[in-house]
């Protein structure tokens, strides 16, 4: 199976930070957090949609809310294998960052 | 933060939702809903509008990406099955898009037609504020006419503000020479007019000035028509022409043609003040002989002036009953003084178009829904694999829509083949850019989406909505119901059809009672001619030069072609005249041969002898319409005077037409003045046209070298007055054939799907031991019972649409009931051996066949 891409990294480390408040909105402003950057809806969803399909997320409706004007919300929970996925792409991310640590010492020499 | 202003903008809203490509998955409106409601908490309304219109507008192009690119292999499928289902019923297929495809073409032709005629005199820049001023006269009857008195119009310009300008017109007959040798003739008529006309009238100049180019007496305008045929290529302005009786005209103007939708057809116009310098007065008031136009300054109410100024000419001529009525310059063509008009055929057209269309339509959606209604499997598999009815409403209707669409694309190839045809035929020159006006494209796409809808409702809405079990096991209560509503259809679309055929059979009978209705005197075998001059004494060497050939029996001169309007008069006064007594008479002068070479007939009296000598000089002949007017019981022997002429009553001419059927009678004065006199008229022997004309070429060489002749025959121009009628039949005869066609096509279409649905009916019918006749009765006994019933509708409906029309003429036909049957018994024929083809076909199918699937 193919690793996680940056954005799906991203996105999954938001939805497990986020508990049982994972949904778009705060999705979205989550990863702006973490990364420092904003993301359009339509690259989130196309995302979510990658990571549901891959089965490292599920998807269940919430309560209707008022600032959303009485909407429902699409509420995101890890699986295991997305827990999984996600650390093991860290790993490699770690190892990475190993393998080039010398590098990196001597550059800011 | 009120309820109201935290909601996003309601055009992006709408779009969103529009666009809701994410909604089913990911409840995206919410989320764009909390995201503009942070956004406008933290940073004011303004960024959250702006954001959120910002994602809307950014997603369009996305969305129209994708759809494209996940709808085209969609839309493929559809157009591949679409071809498939026509492909597979080919007749239909034809007859629908061709039946409305004619459909739309005749109609459109109407409306062109129509709209050209109510672009009348459009062309004025001051259009809306031009009137021409109409005479009404009381004697016995009440009559109006545009002759009015010369002095009128610089009279009511100085007397009323609110005129801004009235200029004066009055007809010329005035024929000029032209050719190498000055040996043709150009008499096509022209206006001897105010100075001021360009002010009123918007006739361009091609060359000269507007402001002065009428200044002086012996000038003229001329149109490029007439510039080319009488100077060819050379430069008109500073030419000079000169006129039949030997007037040299400088040429001070060229003007643009007079455009084909212009009530005043002229080739020159002569300043009035050279009638003057003529020594004709123009400032008498008891003789009308001027049509007057004035332009209104703007905003003036101009029924208010017309009320003050009513009895202008009746307070100068305390005799008249004169009453004077302002008629708008762009009702002039259209309304006729005497009622009826063109604006008759203008809504006779508009009603035609519509029903037309309307039949098409009809047509077109009964078959569409006949053959969608096979499609019910299709469906069915559909939503078994899963279609959304969203898309089986979009298949539908997007079908539909492509049919009518094709249906109008092939209208306008049709429209763009016969527009030169229709053109020639009907004297027009309408150009195909029409198409690009706006009334044509709205009725066009109105016609497009109004049939594309309605015939794809039925699949759309109702198909759709079955459930798949539903389909498969075979639904026959929603047919049953889909066909009733297509049995009405049917019914009125026969009705319509009828309505025409009917129409058209009154109408074409009319226009032949006019072609055929004793006019009064002989129209064949007559031709003439104009001498140019008007010198009495070539006038009778001609005569008697012609005379002189076996081929031609009669000769006579006089001074207008019968069915013209000559010289209008009101100066004549008769024993036991009122005072008040007012007669508008027009004059012809003859010559003794005058009433053979017509072949008119005398009422009373005798007509002018060569025996008595005091005819040519006190004699006057009147028609029985003068008599009528005059109100005498005896006229022959009372004393009669026109002019300075006084002398009796010698005869009166029994009526004869000299005007359209359409109008009255108006009084005749006939009196012998040679010197008036230019036209010649030759009876021929019948059958023998070819040598009088001969001989008349000959003569006129003779007698007159350096000119040439201009022949034409009478009959010819009668038939011009009755061209509108004539055309207008013709054009209604082809529309309703058109008409009952496409009806057909209707019939054709839905009894084949009747019968098909009722093969096995049939096949069961055969089995069991019926014949086939008795299986086309069954069959067409019920057609023919909704074609029964349609016409019932329509007959009380065209009878009295018809009833109104005959009111316009004056002379007109009654209404048969042999009419009624014959059209009845023709659209009865029609559907008849539509529907018996189709039974016969069913009828004699082999049972076998129809019923071994199941």
């Amino acid at each position: 199976m193919k690793g996680l891409t940056l954005l799906e990294q991203l996105i999954l480390a938001a939805v497990v930070n986020l508990g049982d408040e994972a949904y778009s909105v705060t999705i979205r402003k989550k990863v702006s957090e973490i990364a420092n950057k904003t993301i359009m809806f339509g690259t989130l969803y196309n995302a979510l949609a990658q990571l549901l399909c891959k089965g490292h997320v599920t998807k269940t409706k919430g309560e209707p809310t008022p600032e959303r004007r009485g909407r429902r919300k699409m509420l995101y929970r890890p699986t295991d294998k997305g827990i999984k996925a996600l650390l093991k792409a860290l790993d490699l991310q770690e190892s990475i960052r190993t393998s080039v640590q010398d590098l990196v010492r001597s550059l800011e020499e | 933060m009120t309820g109201k202003s935290i909601k996003p903008p309601r055009l992006a809203y709408w779009i969103l939702n529009f666009l809701r490509r994410y909604e089913d998955e990911f409840l995206m409106v919410g989320d764009f809903e909390e995201e503009h409601r942070r956004i406008m908490e933290e940073k004011g309304k303004r960024r959250a509008h702006l954001w959120y219109w910002g994602q809307v507008l950014y997603s369009i192009p996305a969305y129209v990406k994708s759809s494209l690119l996940t709808g085209g292999t969609m839309l493929k499928h559809y157009v591949t099955v679409a071809l498939r289902t026509m492909r597979r019923n080919k007749s239909y297929s034809v007859i629908n898009i061709a039946g409305l495809a004619i459909g739309m073409a005749s109609s459109l032709m109407l409306m062109f037609w129509a709209m050209d005629e109510l672009s009348y005199d459009r062309f004025h820049e001051s259009a809306k504020n031009i009137f021409r001023i109409v005479q009404e006269r009381k004697t016995d009857r009440v009559f109006q006419t545009p002759s009015t008195p010369s002095p009128l119009a610089p009279a009511l310009m100085e007397d009323y503000h609110e005129i801004e300008k009235a200029v004066r017109l009055r007809y010329s007959r005035m024929g000029f020479l032209y050719g190498e040798n000055h040996d043709m003739v150009y008499d096509e008529g022209g206006y001897f007019a105010d100075d001021e006309i360009f002010q009123v009238f918007t006739f361009p100049l091609k060359e000269g000035n507007p402001n002065t180019a009428l200044s002086d007496p012996q000038t003229m305008v001329i149109t490029e028509r007439m510039a080319r045929v009488c100077f060819g290529t050379e430069d008109p302005l500073g030419q000079t022409l000169i006129s039949t009786s030997g007037e040299p005209f400088l040429i001070t103007g060229v003007m643009k043609n007079v455009p084909e939708n212009s009530h005043l057809d002229f080739d020159y116009l002569i300043p009035l003040n050279y009638l003057i310098q003529k020594g004709q007065s123009l400032d008498l008031w008891n003789s009308s002989d001027s049509k007057t136009y004035i332009l209104l300054r703007d905003s003036v109410d101009c029924r208010e002036l017309n009320h003050r100024l009513e009895h202008y000419v009746q307070d100068r001529v305390p005799k008249t009953s004169s009453r004077l009525i302002f008629q708008p310059l762009t009702e002039i063509h259209l309304r006729s003084l005497e009622g009826g008009g063109p604006i008759v055929y203008v809504s006779i057209a508009f009603v035609l178009a519509f029903f037309i269309l309307i039949v098409a339509c009809i047509n077109f959606m009964n078959l569409s829904t006949a053959r969608f209604g096979k499609r019910a499997l299709e469906v069915g598999v559909r939503k078994v694999a899963g279609a959304r009815r969203k898309s089986l409403v979009g298949q539908f209707f997007g079908e539909s829509l492509v049919c009518t669409f094709v249906s109008a694309f092939f209208a306008m190839a049709l429209v763009r083949a016969f527009l030169p045809v229709f053109n020639r035929f009907l004297g027009k020159d309408i150009g195909f850019d029409i198409i690009g006006t706006v009334p044509v494209i709205t009725t066009v796409s109105a016609v497009i989406l109004f049939t594309g809808i309605v015939s794809g409702i039925y699949p759309a809405v109702l198909l759709s909505s079955f459930s798949p079990a539903k389909i498969f096991k075979g639904f026959s209560q929603s047919t049953q119901r889909m066909l009733t509503t297509r049995r009405i259809l049917v019914v009125f679309q026969f009705a319509i059809s009828l309505a025409l055929i009917l129409c058209t059979l009154v109408v074409s009978k009319q226009l032949h009672y006019m072609r055929n209705k004793d006019l009064g005197f002989d129209r064949e075998n007559l031709v003439f001619f104009r001498l140019g001059d008007n010198s009495s004494v070539r006038i009778e060497v001609i005569k008697n030069t012609l005379i002189q050939s076996p081929a031609i029996s009669r000769v006579t001169a006089t001074n207008a072609p019968l069915l013209w309007l000559g010289i209008e008069t009101t100066g004549v006064s008769w024993e036991g005249k009122n005072p008040e007594d007012m007669m508008n008479v027009q004059i012809r002068t003859v010559d003794f041969d005058y009433l053979e070479t017509f072949g008119m007939k005398m009422k009373q009296g005798r007509f002018f002898s060569r025996e008595m000598t005091a005819d040519a000089k006190q004699g006057f002949v009147l028609n029985e319409a003068a008599i009528k007017v005059m109100g005498l019981e005896s006229p022959v022997g009372k004393r009669f005077s026109f002019n300075d002429k006084n002398g009796e009553i010698i005869g009166v001419v029994a009526d004869f037409h000299h005007h359209s059927l359409h109008e009255v009678i108006e009084p005749v004065l006939f009196l012998i003045e040679p010197s008036w006199s230019d036209y010649i008229f030759v009876r021929m022997e019948p059958g023998r046209t070819a040598e009088a004309l001969q001989v008349i070429a000959d003569n006129w060489k003779r007698i007159n070298p350096d000119r040439s002749l201009q022949l034409r025959f009478f009959d010819e121009e009668i038939d011009q007055l009755y061209r509108s009628e004539k055309e207008l039949g013709q054009f209604i005869n082809i529309l309703s054939v058109l008409a009952v066609f496409i009806s057909s096509l209707g019939l054709f279409g839905l009894v084949s799907y009747v019968t098909e649905q009722r093969t096995k009916e049939i096949g069961i019918r055969k089995v069991l031991g019926a014949s086939v006749l008795s299986i086309q009765l069954r069959l067409s006994a019920e057609f023919l019972k909704w074609v029964l019933l349609a016409n019932l509708i329509s007959w009380p409906v065209s009878y009295y649409a018809m009833h109104e029309w005959l009111q316009s003429f004056a002379y007109r036909i009654s209404i048969g009931a042999v009419d009624f049957v014959c059209a009845g018994g023709f659209v009865f024929a029609v559907a008849m051996m539509t529907v018996s083809y189709q039974s016969l076909k069913a009828a004699k199918a082999d049972p076998a066949k129809s019923l071994r699937y199941e």
